[in-house]
């Protein structure tokens, strides 16, 4: 019986001492345990896989679904458009001729890396709740073309119609990979694609991106380029017309706005689509009300956002009003009207006019700055 | 405004209803009746809810127009990109300010002779157009400000029985012309042959696109040399073609493609460089290498890729010929053995 105890007491201290390691190697911090975990990165042996080119393009494709290989404009890299449209996202695909010296059955996964451009912050309205400033958008992977597929992208479509569109890697060019003892005809290369969908609100600029290729003894081949959202200033309001109705002799009258985008509550706002930040401007005509003494017998006021200050305007001026738009702000917009004088040439008791509102695009928030 | 529609008496029997009192307390034809109500009061809520409210929206590329090292008397097109975001067709007016007023003009990219002030855009889709700066021989040197505005009008009137204005909105874009004295050449060439694999005795066909981003109109001239290692095979001077327009600055040009014979080359690889003059000064170097092979070979070659979907087709058909046998095959096998029951237990009623 002794024996027996004795037997279990050695077994229990056997078995504790064997994780004496990992409790004294533990560190508690109230509740949590943190366990330090580490490994070796064996990438011993094989050669690195090689990405010869690499480009984006609009996702577009034919009707039999291949990948037409088109851009927005004829510039060198890739030039993309946003929507334009409140919360429609522009999809766009990142492709690389990618190689492996040990054979494409080596390339474990290629993936896609895209970078917002340095120094250009989102601000404080970015639905994505993303920050710009050069952050990593989610990587992605990218999946091989059949050989068909490939070589009618990037050897026809590409070659033949988007020729500056690719970055090549060193030493490679449409002719080492696309003549008859090329790679991609022996299969011993193939085009990979991904996709990725950009926001409409996502700031234009320079975007980097990066193809990593990694084969099954974890080496790497890389490629880098970037390509440019290019800038989409547009606005949208819920309001056609400005309706003053009544108003009385030198008296202020505001015409408030609100903060909630809806049409039928005639209310005026507005809010930014585009892909740059705006200042909006704004020009009225006199509404048939004229002048007395070379001075106009109406006055207007308009603001955006509550928080800023009315700015005064007369008739036929265009006047910046101060608040810019950050991406994809919405903001109420505040009209006021004073009339001095109702001229005796127009008995009419209603007076119509003409307001334009227009935008101009505004530099992006830089990084490392509080955020307006 | 749909109630008016139904009588006060179903209005009542549908106030009733929601009150608690079932649709089985009603007679057969206002039940009915009350069923319309229902589907029509669904519908529009359906609509309200699918359909999106009207708002009112426009967008233009921003980008700035600058146009560096302009000549007087030269004229420069730039590319407008406008995007309408409605759910309609609208119309997009066009117009310049500031210093460069006077001297812009818009086109249609497919129509550059008559000029134009608005253009239809279709509903959430984007158009390009042709802003063209004509620099006048008057013009001072220097920085010259404005800026091009797309712009558009409500559709909709503003209530005439109230004192109200009407919307307009519009997008600006800046524009920069500096006025200099001094000619620029500068562009880039792309230089696109059909086939990097050529058969023995063909020609070889290439394309040139210039892209001019100087601030003079270039007509450049082509030295080609083909060469095989050291050996120089073919040796010409391409003159820029007479029937070809000039490629004006900012504007791409593709000019008619070379076709040059290969007759009499050998099997090998090739080098076609190509040297661009303008006013025989060397501006442009560019060159790729070709292959000339058998004409057989280059079907071997290219059987590959014809080859493999041959193959894939009559695989795909053996595989589906396949599915479709096992699918037979095992349907036979569930008669026969349904039949082998049946026999089975008619033998068990006989016997018994």
């Amino acid at each position: 019986m002794k024996n027996k105890k004795l037997y279990i007491f050695t077994m229990i201290a056997l078995v504790l001492s064997s994780f004496s390691p990992l409790l004294v190697s533990a560190q508690t911090t109230g509740t949590t345990t943190n366990i330090n975990t580490a490994l070796t990165r064996d990438s011993s042996g094989g050669t690195n896989p090689i990405v010869k080119a690499k480009w984006e393009m609009n996702n577009a494709t034919s009707t039999a679904g291949k990948y037409l290989g088109t851009d927005a404009q004829t510039a060198a890299n890739a030039q993309f458009m946003p929507s334009g449209q409140y919360q429609v996202g522009k999809t766009i695909a990142v492709c690389a001729v990618v190689t492996d010296p040990d054979g494409v059955a080596d390339i474990n996964e290629v993936y896609g890396d895209l970078y917002y451009p340095e120094d250009t912050s989102t601000g404080p309205n970015h639905a994505s709740d993303r920050l710009g400033c050069g952050q990593q958008l989610p990587e992605f992977t990218l999946n091989s073309l059949s050989k068909t597929d490939g070589i009618d992208l990037f050897c026809n479509n590409i070659k033949n119609n988007n020729n500056n569109l690719p970055t090549f890697n060193s030493g490679y060019d449409y002719a080492e990979i696309c003549n008859l003892d090329g790679e991609l005809w022996k299969e011993t290369a193939k085009v990979y694609c991904g996709e990725i969908t950009l926001s409409y609100e996502d700031p234009s600029g320079s975007y980097n991106t990066l193809v990593l290729a990694q084969d099954k003894s974890g080496k790497d081949g890389r490629l880098n380029n970037s390509f440019t959202y290019l800038p989409v200033t547009a606005f949208e309001t819920d309001f056609d017309s400005v309706t003053y109705g009544s108003v009385r002799l030198n008296t202020h009258k505001i015409i408030s706005g609100n903060l909630t985008f809806n049409p039928s509550d005639e209310k005026a706002t507005v809010r930014n689509i585009g892909n740059t930040r705006l200042d909006m401007r704004v020009n009225q005509n006199d509404m048939g009300l004229g002048k007395t003494d070379n001075i106009w017998n109406v006055k207007f006021d308009g603001r955006v956002g509550s928080d800023a200050a009315f700015v005064n305007y007369y008739p036929e001026s265009t006047k910046t009003l101060p608040k810019t738009l950050n991406l994809s702000e919405t903001n109420e917009m505040d009209f006021s009207i004073l009339i001095t004088k109702f001229p005796p040439s127009n008995d009419s008791l209603n007076y119509v006019g003409t307001m334009v509102l227009s935008a101009a695009p505004a530099t992006h928030l830089t990084c490392g700055f509080p955020q307006v | 405004m749909v109630f008016h529609k139904f009588s006060k008496n179903t209005i009542a029997m549908l106030s009733k209803t929601i009150a608690g009192g079932g649709p089985h307390v009603l007679p057969q034809a206002q039940y009915n009746n009350m069923k319309k109500l229902k589907f029509v009061i669904i519908s529009l809520f359906s609509i309200l809810l699918v359909v999106p409210t009207t708002s009112f929206a426009i967008g233009q590329i921003t980008s700035p127009i600058i146009i560096s090292d302009a000549l007087r008397g030269r004229s420069y097109d730039e590319e407008l990109t406008i995007i309408n975001t409605e759910k309609a067709t609208t119309t997009i007016n066009l117009s310049a300010e500031g210093a460069i007023k006077d001297w812009t003009t818009f086109f249609e990219p497919n129509n550059l002779d008559i000029a134009t002030s608005s253009i239809f855009v279709p509903a959430a889709k984007t158009i390009k157009m042709i802003a063209r700066f004509n620099i006048p021989e008057s013009a001072s040197l220097g920085e010259h400000i404005g800026m091009v505005s797309v712009g558009q009008s409500a559709a909709s009137k503003p209530d005439a029985t109230e004192s109200s204005a009407s919307l307009t909105q519009k997008i600006d874009r800046q524009v920069l012309i500096k006025i200099n004295t001094q000619e620029k050449i500068s562009y880039n060439v792309s230089i696109i042959p059909e086939n990097y694999d050529i058969a023995l005795n063909q020609n070889l066909k290439i394309r040139i696109i210039y892209d001019n981003l100087g601030n003079s109109d270039i007509k450049p001239d082509i030295h080609l040399q083909i060469k095989n290692g050291d050996n120089i095979k073919y040796n010409i001077l391409l003159p820029y073609p007479d029937n070809e327009l000039a490629v004006k600055p900012n504007s791409q040009h593709e000019i008619r493609f070379l076709e040059i014979p290969l007759t009499g080359f050998d099997k090998g690889k090739y080098e076609a460089s190509f040297d661009f003059y303008d006013n025989d000064k060397l501006t442009q170097q560019k060159d790729f290498y070709f292959n000339i092979r058998e004409e057989a070979e280059i079907k071997t070659l290219m059987g590959s890729l014809i080859d493999t979907a041959k193959k894939q087709g009559p695989l795909l058909l053996v595989g589906v010929g396949i599915v479709i046998l096992g699918v037979f095959m095992s349907r036979l096998m569930i008669i026969r053995r349904k039949k082998y029951q049946r026999i089975l237990k008619f033998h068990d009623i006989i016997s018994k």
